[in-house]
């Protein structure tokens, strides 16, 4: 792990101010940003990982987990919070038995809300991986899981 | 020129606005600001109106300008701040601070119950300190309008020494940036953003993992109560506090001690300390209230009778030792002196040692006596650093010291330096703390010194990189120096230690652009073959860089300095007059009216091994300096000053309790030389005395005339009467004007290693801290593992 992330940050040679392309770049590479990464990047740029930290968590960007194999994403943005992206991300709570931010034991899921994907007239939308799922009200959200879940046994 | 509230005011170049009020005596409330720091503009309260100026600038934000008009106080601001401050207090229980009883209430209610959390009133233990009730009542804040948000955070209590309560934070960072800015450790940061942010570490770690060394300063800078010392967070306002200097490493801090209930309950560090600046560390900070306060304190003097040691009176314990010191011919009698003794408690144990003894063995058990005190007698006294000339410097080599764990404060200058572009590099093993601090490390055993110190002054030599004006003009010697570096082939350097040219060429680089450096080096030099050799050889590669105050020696005691400059060697007479010099000789006969001993004493190893051996029957011993293998068995009088029980008990005839050094007036000299004084916060535990006082009084009991003091500052006239190194308090002039010289480079081979007394890293008058203060050792066991 150490290596690839010195590997990763090579590039931008401890310059000062590049921190967050870094960061970035990490999180791109490994999916998300690790105690391990902190500290080597901390050791490279001569900064504390606290300060790190700190700047990282700043945005809310990056994870600090290792992501799922699925991503859910629930919108929030102001047309899905108004067509009922609050229900749509409670009910996905309880399917998923987690809260944003998190990943489920099994390390299927990883639910994540997001303020507007850009498709406010599909409202409310649900994003697993890459794709969307528009309108979905009720219980439509326990399918579109359902689908990932099972695929996953399947393969 | 400028203009505030109508009054027109001059200002430095680079001065803020709230930094040009408050010189020209205009209060303008702030939270954020704090000393040292750089501006923040968290706070937002030193909000005022500029003319010219878009809406409300921060006044500790915005640089001052030729010509500004400013209104730093008028009603519509505030209003403004009014309204920023009950923000602040809606998210800070309030009830103590705007409560229209809280004068009665402080007054009374002064010890409440010890709940960890603040709930309501008179819970907290900021009471009488918090900044956040001060500017609530300038600003006169009755009610706030908003909703009250207690976060509800837990309280974080899992490390050593301080209590962290969240819920008490405003979010001015002040404690974030001492850590980052002042002290360069970085421990702690702004996590997450919103209502969400909070001082914090990476991924939450606890203190004591993520490399914080508890050194107080975030406690220090808080203006609430969200951080507070757990030893003393619920005593409330002291009944008085005494500045003095900490006695527990040769920094020299000033310290504030708190006393309350006739105890020494809580020390912080004094803004006003010139070594320190506000700045302390674990040791001063948090240890002092367990060390002298410890139950086991020793309370009356003990004295053998039956072979056990059984409570005696002050005259007894006195009168016996008088007695039995008085039966041993001189040569038969040695006195060790604790570096951690007083100026004047050695300054008069020498003198009982040769007047009324008349031995001259005496010797301090410091690491440094020997080769520094020496290195420095044949330097003139010259080519000492001072701490600030620390801060100063363009570049920077420790050798041989764990600084960050053995003087902590010394890498509050070192970090200042590195602000201002130094290079900091380190010579020898592996720092444990903070390795941030250094940009480079080149990592070798003690025996690995000297071929590498010769292959730096060849490489400067070779490269004519050195200032040759300095050299020339400044400098003895030069040839013979030159001469006896062809000898050093830098490729047999690379053999022995395991250092290639490379990387000593990288190390001189850094060093000869820079001039201006210090050299700070540590006790792992004392196990080099010829510890004198290594200190001349850093003095030459300082004169060569044509920067000749820089060296700072990192000694172990607290008084190792002063210890020796009041003459408790075998050789030295106070000032280091030479006991073989007639005319010395003479001048203290007549000053002290005494014949004084003429043949030069036994050094620290020879008085250890002359009393295993039997040769010395009567030993002095101030302060448990004796290594624990060294058997006493075929001694015959052991007369001891402690402040504990110590291992010493089973063999001493004489215990005689000590006062702690928060419990003395008195001196101590740092070791930038600079004298210091020592003043009594609590009078000392049951009938201990100060070390000095015990001499007087054994000495008065032999009838000897000449120890008849009432206080420890008539000692010190005494000792400026006869010490002209002393003239008083504060920093002896290290720059004298003369020529320096450069040591050539020779290789010798110690014939005889000396005993090298292993100390624990953070003692006391030999007694390890640890073992004393127990958050000391889960942060020590933590640090150096086991």
């Amino acid at each position: 792990m150490k290596n690839t992330i010195k590997d990763i940050i090579k590039p931008y040679q401890g310059e000062k101010g590049s921190l967050i392309p870094i960061l970035q770049a990490v999180q791109e590479k490994t999916g998300f940003i690790s105690e391990d990464a902190i500290s080597t990047i901390a050791m490279d740029m001569n900064m504390s990982e606290h300060e790190i930290y700190g700047v990282a968590t700043f945005y809310t960007q990056f994870r600090y987990t290792k992501p799922g194999d699925h991503m859910v994403k629930v919108c929030l943005g102001t047309a899905c919070h108004v067509r009922g992206g609050e229900q749509l991300l409670d009910r996905t709570e309880n399917i998923l038995n987690i809260k944003p931010g998190q990943t489920t034991l099994d390390s299927a899921f990883s639910l994540e809300r997001v303020a507007c994907m850009g498709c406010c007239a599909l409202a409310p939308v649900i994003v697993v991986d890459d794709k969307i799922y528009p309108n979905v009200a009720g219980p439509k959200v326990e399918k579109i899981i359902s689908r990932y879940s099972s695929s996953d046994e399947k393969e | 020129m400028l203009t505030i509230d109508g009054k027109e005011v001059d200002f430095k170049e680079g001065a803020t606005v709230l930094e040009v009020a408050a010189a020209n005596g205009i209060y303008i409330p702030t939270l954020c600001t704090y000393s040292g720091l750089l501006p923040f503009g968290a706070c937002r309260l030193c909000l005022v109106k500029i003319e010219n100026m878009r809406g409300f600038p921060p006044a500790c934000t915005t640089p001052a300008a030729k010509g500004m008009k400013i209104t730093a106080n008028d009603l519509e601001l505030n209003e403004l701040r009014k309204n920023v401050l009950e923000l602040i207090l809606s998210e800070h229980p309030n009830s103590c601070i705007i409560c229209d009883q809280k004068d009665l209430c402080g007054h009374y209610n002064i010890c409440p119950t010890k709940s960890g959390r603040v709930t309501g009133c008179a819970f907290c233990p900021n009471k009488g300190g918090c900044e956040l009730k001060q500017v609530t009542e300038y600003l006169g804040i009755k009610e706030i309008r908003f909703p009250f948000t207690y976060k509800n955070l837990p309280l974080e209590r899992e490390d050593p020494f301080f209590d962290r309560d969240y819920n008490l934070c405003i979010l001015c960072g002040r404690c974030v940036r001492v850590c980052q800015e002042i002290r360069g450790v970085g421990a702690i940061s702004l996590t997450k953003r919103g209502h969400d942010t909070k001082v914090g570490t990476a991924f939450n770690k606890s203190h004591l993992d993520g490399g914080c060394r508890f050194c107080g300063a975030c406690v220090d800078a808080c203006p609430t109560g969200a951080l507070s010392a757990r030893g003393s967070k619920w005593h409330g306002i002291p009944d008085k506090v005494t500045t003095t200097t900490c006695a527990l490493c040769s920094v020299g801090c000033s310290l504030k001690l708190e006393t309350k209930w006739e105890k020494i309950v809580a020390v912080r560090p004094d803004s006003e300390g010139p070594a320190n600046q506000g700045q302390a560390c674990v040791r001063g900070r948090f240890a002092i209230p367990a060390l002298v306060n410890g139950a086991s304190r020793l309370k009356y003097p003990l004295i053998r009778r039956n072979s056990r040691l059984v409570p005696a009176t002050w005259d007894e314990a006195t009168e016996l030792a008088a007695a039995r010191l008085g039966k041993y011919l001189p040569g038969e009698t040695a006195f060790l002196a604790s570096p951690f003794l007083t100026n004047e408690a050695a300054y008069l144990l020498q003198k009982f040692a040769r007047v009324c003894i008349g031995t001259n063995n005496i010797d301090t058990s410091s690491f440094f006596s020997g080769p520094v005190i020496q290195s420095r007698i044949k330097r003139s006294n010259m080519g000492d650093g001072t701490i600030e000339d620390i801060a100063k410097s363009g570049w920077i080599i420790v050798v041989g010291g764990d600084i960050a764990a053995s003087h902590p404060v010394l890498t509050v200058k070192i970090n200042q330096a590195k602000k201002r572009g130094a290079f900091v590099s380190l010579i020898g093993s592996k720092q444990n703390i903070n390795s941030r601090l250094f940009d480079s490390c080149i990592s070798v055993e003690p025996s690995g010194y000297f071929p590498l110190l010769a292959g730096i002054l060849k490489i400067i030599v070779e490269k004519k990189g050195f200032d040759s004006k300095f050299v020339t003009s400044q400098c003895n010697d030069f040839d013979e120096f030159k001469n006896s570096l062809k000898e050093i082939d830098i490729k047999t350097i690379a053999g022995t230690c395991g250092i290639s040219r490379d990387m000593i060429e990288k190390l001189t680089s850094t060093i000869l652009p820079s001039g201006r450096g210090s050299i700070l080096y540590g006790s792992k030099i004392l196990e080099c073959d010829d510890p004198m050799q290594i200190i001349g050889m850093l003095f030459n590669i300082l004169l060569l860089a044509g920067s000749p105050a820089g060296l700072v020696p990192l000694m172990d005691g607290a008084n190792s300095q002063g210890v020796a400059d009041m003459g408790a060697l075998p050789d030295f007479l106070p000032c280091y007059q030479n006991i073989a010099d007639k005319d010395s000789l003479s001048t203290f006969e007549k000053s002290w009216s005494a014949m004084l001993p003429k043949k030069p004493g036994l050094n620290y190893p020879a008085i250890l091994n002359a009393a295993v051996e039997g040769s010395i029957k009567a030993l002095y011993v101030t302060g448990g300096e004796i290594p624990r293998e060294i058997s006493l068995e075929r001694l015959d009088f052991l007369v001891l000053h402690d402040i504990y029980p110590s291992p010493l008990f089973e063999t001493a005839d004489i215990v005689f309790p000590a006062a702690a050094f928060t419990e003395e007036d008195g001196t101590i000299t740092s070791l930038e030389q600079r004298v210091q004084r020592l003043q009594a916060g609590a009078k000392p535990v049951g009938m201990s005395m100060p070390d000095w006082t015990i001499i007087c009084k054994i000495a008065e009991k032999m009838n000897v005339k000449g120890f008849e003091f009432s206080s420890a500052s008539e000692v010190f006239d005494e000792i400026c009467r006869v010490n002209p190194l002393i003239s008083g308090h504060g920093i002896r002039d290290l720059k004298l004007k003369k020529k320096f010289t450069l040591t050539p480079v020779k290789k010798t081979v110690r014939s005889k290693k000396g005993v090298l007394h292993k100390k624990p890293l953070w003692h006391y008058r030999g007694f390890d801290l640890t073992e004393m203060v127990s958050d000391l050792k889960i942060l020590h066991s933590k640090i150096f593992g086991g």
